[in-house]
């Protein structure tokens, strides 16, 4: 509702390519590291105020099956386990509070969860830093191919 | 020779005495209007016992197709549906006989009276009334046999009326009882086919629901009427039905007529005159577009895959900025319920349905409590302020009309609800905040919990008492420090003053009621800091109450979950904004003079968060941070 003159970011602005690369680089190496089943796979410029106005952050929301018949907690710690190995971080960024099994890097933060809704399903979710001061949509991007090719 | 000025009804009256009507002074005088009054009341309790046993019967009915099949199942069911077609064409024409009973009975009563009082009068002071309404002047003084003429005109056209208010009723009756099968009024019990009206409450409407058969629910939700899809107490997977298949239709008018033509839509809705389409056909397929986009953003199928409906759609609502709620999870069989409300230059139209307020919240839900199921609803289902300039930012109007539209909502969620017992929490964000306090204090919303954040002020309610909560019951406020919007409503007129001063930098939107954040209005607050803000005004921090990971939603998130309770122990709750004051002393002493009483000048300073935020100044969320 209030428009600004310049938007105020979390750090130095990130171009566009800087800001997908940070949520969408990690997402393509536990992807490929655990073999995740995808169902789906998106990447948007995500607004860090409900407003849609600058400043974004990178977004990538993964939906993906659980391999038949494994223990889901077994399996998630499996993910954790290759976020680690990249070089991710136990819990969220300092100050942050979400539910979910929660990782980061820096400031960007990683949720790792079943999806309660479907018990067949989990999903992953990595939020990057609001320092992107372009104007976006927040149009999804299919990025499927991209993590498994 | 002229026709006398007195008597202009003479042909009315020729013609009712013409078909044979002929009622006379005694004729009147012996009739008794109130008894038809009285039928009509025994007939009210005739159709009532009848709608008693149609609606059991409807149910026995709805049993019966539902679990009996076969040959016999068939005639049985088919037997019984005529059994039903013949009481509802009873109840009908009762109904019918009760309306014809009442109008005429009340109708003939006045004139009845009108007619017998003038004559008694006539007839005190010593004329003469004949049985046909004749006034004759008594012989003395001669200039009464002038008024003759004029008195009998008006009796006789009292006679008249009465003898054509009887013969209407009598047609009425006779219509009721042997005519074609009277049409019903909307939404009774006698005509399933119908619904109720705007007005009837949730509970009443579900009951009519619960009347119908299966069969004419199916048809009922085939035919979509889009009033249905908006009726509180119809439950939510059909509403979702309706409404689904009235934006599909929506969408079709144009994108058909733009295939037809091979046109874009786009081509279509510059012109929609010039395919056959109004200017309101263009403005549904818009916010259908809307909607949709809405609808599948919440939806993430393939990633989140979250549970969508759409709760209520009426595109047209709001001079074109469209009404809809989308609920994420059926609110009718969740054990935990929130309905997020939105602020200023939030609409349909301009996509409020594609933010993430509502599946972030839906999100942290179902993980922080992944066993109790959970429903967040969406909800634009009220007219918001445009912007910052539009004017009726400066007013809580649209908060109170606001508020009556969602108190209807949310209170008609109970009459749906199936189950146990249900948690609701109303969460108002913005001018929103305003809308929800204005719900409960002004409009009788039921809800178990409020959340107010980035309040500029709570307009009719001037503490957490006046939202009436139920016993446990939390008004819970998030106010960042260093949003300037919740400075507003700090305490009487000077934030007004100033931000006039000021050329409105806050918009209009100044002066809409108490700071509920503040230490003495009885509320919650939570912690609501943006990470990395050191307390000085960004407007940007007025809109992240929904981050993900922020405090702000893991408290909102506990508190909707039913846990606020819990707050306090993991370290979320905050201290209230304390309120200084420029105070006058209560009295002058003056040498030598009794002490002079001073008014009560007490001014509240508006706030800074420096002066008078205990959370501006918080090490954790503001120093612990990368730069």
């Amino acid at each position: 509702m209030f428009s600004e003159s310049k938007p105020n970011l979390d750090g130095p602005e990130m171009s566009d390519e800087q800001t997908r690369a940070q949520v969408v680089d990690p997402a393509k190496r536990l992807v490929q590291a655990v073999g995740l089943q995808l169902r789906g796979a998106g990447f948007r410029f995500s607004a860090c105020t409900d407003q849609g106005v600058a400043p974004f952050r990178g977004l990538v929301e993964i939906g993906f099956t659980f391999p038949e018949g494994a223990d889901k907690d077994a399996y998630i710690e499996q993910i954790i386990t290759a976020m680690s190995a990249d070089g991710w971080r136990d819990g969220a960024p300092a100050g942050k509070k979400p539910y979910g099994r929660a990782m980061h890097q820096g400031e960007v933060m990683a949720l790792v969860s079943p999806n309660p809704d479907h018990p067949d399903r989990g999903i992953v979710e990595i939020y990057g830093e609001c320092r992107n001061a372009a104007d976006h949509s927040g149009e999804d991007e299919d990025i499927r191919a991209e993590l498994t090719g | 020779m002229p026709r006398p000025p007195a008597r202009p009804c003479d042909d009315e009256m020729r013609t009712l005495r013409g078909r044979g009507v002929s009622v006379t002074v005694s004729t009147v005088q012996a009739s008794r209007p109130e008894q038809l009054v009285a039928s009509a009341t025994e007939i009210g309790t005739k159709i009532a016992a009848l709608d008693t046993t149609m609606a059991a019967q409807r149910q026995a009915l709805a049993q019966m197709r539902a679990g009996w099949q076969g040959q016999a199942a068939s005639t049985a069911i088919i037997k019984a549906e005529q059994n039903l077609n013949r009481q509802e064409e009873l109840r009908a024409r009762l109904s019918a006989l009760r309306q014809a009973l009442t109008t005429g009975g009340i109708q003939l009563g006045f004139t009845r009276s009108g007619l017998l009082t003038t004559v008694a009068m006539l007839r005190a002071v010593g004329w003469q009334v004949a049985e046909d309404g004749t006034a004759t002047a008594p012989p003395l003084p001669p200039i009464l046999r002038l008024m003759a003429p004029a008195w009998t005109a008006i009796l006789q056209k009292l006679l008249a009326v009465f003898a054509q208010i009887d013969a209407q009723t009598a047609a009425a009756i006779q219509a009721a009882i042997a005519g074609p099968v009277p049409e019903t009024p909307p939404g009774t019990l006698g005509d399933p086919r119908k619904l109720p009206s705007p007005g009837t409450s949730p509970e009443d409407v579900k009951s009519w629901w619960d009347s119908l058969s299966q069969f004419e629910k199916s048809q009922l939700i085939a035919e979509h009427p889009p009033e249905l899809g908006n009726l509180n107490g119809i439950p939510a997977d059909v509403r979702n039905e309706v409404n689904q298949a009235v934006l599909q239709d929506d969408l079709a008018r144009v994108t058909d007529v733009a295939d037809q033509h091979g046109v874009s839509t786009d081509e279509v809705l510059a012109n929609p005159g010039a395919y056959g389409l109004s200017a309101a056909d263009a403005t549904r397929y818009t916010n259908a577009v809307q909607t949709q986009k809405g609808l599948d953003k919440m939806a993430s199928e393939g990633k989140k895959d979250r549970p969508v409906m759409l709760w209520a759609y009426d595109p047209l609502a709001y001079h074109g900025q469209g009404k809809a709620a989308v609920a994420i999870g059926n609110p009718d069989k969740a054990q935990n319920t929130a309905v997020v409300v939105p602020g200023t230059g939030s609409s349909v139209k301009d996509g409020w349905l594609e933010s993430e307020n509502a599946t972030n919240l839906y999100d942290q839900m179902r993980r922080g409590d992944p066993d109790e199921t959970t429903s967040v609803i969406a909800w634009m289902g009220y007219d918001a302020p445009d912007s910052p300039t539009d004017p009726r930012i400066a007013t809580p109007g649209l908060a109170r009309s606001g508020g009556d539209l969602l108190a209807a909502d949310v209170n008609g969620l109970s009459a749906t609800h199936e189950g146990g017992p249900t948690n609701v929490t109303v969460i108002g964000h913005s001018y929103g905040s305003t809308t929800v306090a204005d719900a409960f204090a002004g409009s009788g919303m039921k809800a178990d919990n409020a959340v107010l954040i980035g309040s500029p002020g709570t307009d009719l309610a001037n503490s957490a008492a006046d939202f009436h909560l139920p016993e446990g019951g939390q008004v819970y406020v998030g106010a960042a420090s260093s949003d300037p919007v919740t400075w507003l409503g700090q305490a009487g007129p000077l934030p007004d003053i100033i931000n006039r001063e000021l050329g409105y930098p806050l918009g209009l939107e100044a002066g809409l009621g108490r700071d509920p954040a503040g230490d003495g209005f009885g509320s919650v607050r939570f912690d609501a800091e943006v990470p990395g803000r050191g307390g000085l005004p960004d407007f940007g921090d007025h809109s992240r109450y929904y981050d993900v990971g922020s405090e702000s939603l893991r408290a909102m998130t506990d508190i909707a979950n039913g846990d606020g309770s819990t707050l306090a122990d993991n370290g979320l709750t905050a201290e209230g904004r304390r309120q200084p004051h420029i105070g006058l002393p209560d009295q002058l002493d003056l040498p030598g003079l009794p002490p002079i009483g001073l008014p009560d000048w007490d001014t509240p300073i508006p706030g800074t968060p420096a002066l008078n935020d205990p959370e501006g100044d918080r090490g954790t969320v503001t120093n612990d941070h990368q730069y």
